[in-house]
């Protein structure tokens, strides 16, 4: 067991703090839900992006400890980080363990320059929790897949080039094995993204639908089929995430500019909740290095998101009026109930813990 | 994916070899002699001749008790990793023995505040289970602070004596030697005193806790030698203390896995409306509850006994860090594992109980 940082974190940390700062100067995010453009251009030029990558493929080959302190000083400042996060933690990483040479040569430099964005196209009207009730399909016609179907809650839609699509492809295997991930450009005809409003009055959330929209076989990533534990693979990145402890981190900063420190059960509210950071630093840590038995990335997301909403409950104590009043804190209060719905849902990682860490029967 | 980066990982959640070696070496020697079933046995007993033969045992087959003391007095020179793996081992059986108090407290203590010549004097002692041993830090010792120390110590003709009652001492009635903090002139020091001298009065008591002996000392005019370093030691206790609850915290979460054990193997096997249990969703997620309050605590001690040698400035934060979580972990997992055994975790005849009992008395200890 070690916890010691490698030499050098600590100016890293502050400088990414620093520049996080720097750029969420203009606005008051207390919910960490802006993004910019140029801001990832930026990210791109300092080399914050595809920062583990190996040099060969574009990346940076720099240490995971490196990149999880830039992305938790960069958030936890509130830097505009939404349009290149998701690329930076899951696709990558996804076209890198799966995806053929062409596709690594081709898509990861621009995720790495800052310049790309793309969405995940996963959930379903009728395929919310339950992976396998996929209806999203590509049939196979030549040397082309003609995808139909409708994909929701797709998040930064609207602004991505790319979708990360996950349709059934394999008619005659059963559930699990029917579905392939596939590579579509937005701007492909066919394609048709509308904007959903959700309750923390975001625009990013999308509904992407797919009418006969033609993609060569080779937007194929891994195997055909091969989607469920492909799919698995990446929501453990996503899952066990830095970003799921620290995107309110200011509200709660916030908050404890705020509070009345002489009040003791305030103080030990934040020591509480203080100490539960510090506890989910670690275990996001350790999501993160894969240094953790199976599922453990249920753990971290479920023990992190429920913190934040701990943070959410505390600030709204604390702010009083203020929290209802149309403001920063206002809406960081209505995004919170999505923390224990994105990325797998506090109910459904429960099960996960339950069945695949302690091996209780379904 | 990340195995690309070439560099040595600082940060590392695996056990070293010789980590593993210590757990295992602790589970193998507590199975083999000190399961749940005999603390069950001897306990509530005021004094347990069995518990003194065990002491001696761990000392002469496994190494036990020295695990964290240094070489240069008989120990083997392991760190407090090594000692919170053993107390996690011990606090899934809840051991009975002079061991949590020598070891964890005592041993600690002397290593954290002691001067070069008690560290000599004692610490060789400890490790080959010459003595049994404790620490008196005050009322409670839950808290630790300068100002709540109620045993004060005076000096006279270059003789100290020591005055005031410390109210939950573990293993207070039975210590041969009681290591007491006490106030004196200008801070805190570390002092020794012969549990069986005059002037010492030792109350065993009876509490919610059968498994662990608490007593309450009464100093009046007891003959004491100060064994603490130098002048003030407040800082230098103040670590010792944050030690102890590194051992707590340990045991404690130990005591939540066994809960969890427990519950898991009961709901698997426990049949109702033709199925088992384990196969409700309620049952589940209570389960999958104690499993997140055990692995946050997990991080929490781990972390704190590694600072201990390797970033001293964050012991006594990290130290009550892990204890508050801890605590948490333990205090649920024993509640919720009641409640998954229904009327069978109820009795007295199983063994539930016992750890929501613990989950009461060590938030005190």
């Amino acid at each position: 067991m070690e916890f010691s940082w490698p030499d050098g974190i600590d100016a890293l940390r502050s400088e990414a703090a620093e520049v996080g700062r720097r750029a969420a100067s203009e606005y008051v995010d207390y919910a960490g839900v802006e993004c910019s453009r140029e801001f990832s251009l930026e990210l791109g030029r300092r080399g914050w992006l595809g920062m583990t990558w190996p040099v060969e493929a574009g990346g940076h080959g720099r240490s995971p400890l490196e990149r999880f302190v830039v992305a938790e000083a960069l958030i936890a400042a509130g830097a505009p980080m939404g349009r290149t996060y998701i690329s930076d933690r899951q696709i990558g990483p996804a076209l890198l363990r799966f995806g053929s040479l062409e596709q690594q040569q081709r898509f990861l430099p621009p995720i790495v320059s800052g310049e790309a964005c793309w969405c995940i196209g996963l959930s379903e009207s009728e395929a919310g929790s339950d992976v396998s009730s996929i209806r999203t399909s590509g049939r196979l016609e030549g040397n082309h897949y003609v995808v139909s179907g409708r994909k929701i809650w797709t998040s930064f839609a609207s602004e991505a080039e790319y979708i990360y699509l996950i349709a059934k492809t394999e008619h005659d295997t059963p559930a699990h094995g029917s579905l392939s991930e596939l590579i579509v450009p937005l701007d492909s005809p066919g394609v048709t993204v509308s904007r959903i409003r959700d309750m923390g009055s975001g625009e990013r959330f999308c509904e992407v639908s797919f009418e006969e929209v033609r993609v060569p076989v080779d937007a194929i990533v891994g195997k055909p089929g091969g989607a469920f534990r492909q799919v698995m693979r990446q929501l453990e990145h996503e899952r066990g995430s830095i970003d799921r402890l620290v995107t309110n981190r200011r509200l709660f900063l916030a908050a404890c500019d705020a509070a009345d420190l002489a009040d003791a059960s305030v103080r030990n509210e934040i020591a509480e909740l203080e100490a539960a950071y510090k506890t989910g630093r670690l275990l996001a840590l350790r999501s993160m290095l894969e240094n953790a038995p199976q599922g453990y990335s249920a753990v971290t997301k479920v023990y992190c998101s429920e913190l934040q909403q701990r943070v959410a409950d505390f600030a709204e104590g604390i702010f009083g009026v203020e929290a209802v009043i149309d403001g920063p804190v206002s809406r960081a209060l209505c995004v919170a109930p999505s923390y224990s719905i994105q990325g797998g849902t506090s109910e459904v990682l429960r099960n996960v813990i339950a069945e695949r860490m302690l091996g209780l029967p379904r | 994916l990340f195995k690309s980066w070439n560099g040595c990982a600082d940060v590392d959640f695996e056990l070293t070899a010789e980590e593993s070696l210590v757990r295992s070496t602790a589970r193998d020697f507590l199975g083999s002699h000190a399961d749940l079933p005999r603390t069950r046995r001897i306990m509530g007993c005021v004094d347990e001749p069995e518990d003194l033969a065990l002491w001696r045992e761990m000392a002469s087959r496994a190494e036990l008790p020295g695990i964290a003391i240094p070489e240069a007095f008989g120990g083997g020179g392991g760190t407090l990793v090594h000692l919170a793996l053993v107390f996690e081992e011990m606090g899934r059986v809840l051991l009975r023995s002079p061991y949590y108090a020598t070891v964890g407290l005592a041993g600690q203590a002397l290593l954290a505040a002691g001067s070069d010549e008690a560290q000599v004097g004692f610490l060789p002692q400890v490790a080959r289970s010459g003595i049994r041993a404790t620490v008196a830090f005050g009322e409670t010792a839950g808290g630790f602070s300068r100002d709540s120390v109620p045993v004060f110590a005076a000096c006279e003709r270059g003789s100290w004596t020591l005055g005031g009652v410390c109210g939950l001492v573990v293993d207070g009635n039975r210590a041969d030697l009681v290591l007491v903090v006490a106030r004196v002139e200008g801070g805190l020091g570390l002092f020794a005193v012969n549990g069986a001298m005059p002037g010492v009065a030792r109350y065993p008591l009876d509490t919610i806790d059968p498994a662990r002996q608490l007593s309450r000392l009464e100093f009046d005019g007891a003959p004491t030698v100060m064994v603490s370093a130098g002048g003030d030691a407040t800082a230098r206790l103040e670590s010792a203390f944050a030690l102890a609850q590194v051992a707590s915290a340990a045991e404690q979460l130990g005591a939540a896995e066994a809960c969890l054990g427990m519950s898991v193997r009961h709901a698997k096997t426990r049949t109702q409306f033709g199925r088992p249990i384990a196969t409700f969703q309620a049952v589940k997620h209570k389960c999958a509850d104690m499993l997140l309050d055990i692995e946050a605590a997990r991080m929490a001690v781990y972390y704190a006994a590694w600072a201990a040698a390797a970033a001293p400035g964050e012991l006594v934060q990290a130290a009550r860090e892990a204890r508050a979580a801890a605590a948490v972990a333990l205090s649920r997992a024993a509640a919720r594992n009641i409640q998954i055994h229904g009327g069978i975790g109820y009795t007295w005849e199983h063994d539930a109980h016992l750890f929501f009992r613990r989950s009461k008395a060590a938030k005190f200890l």
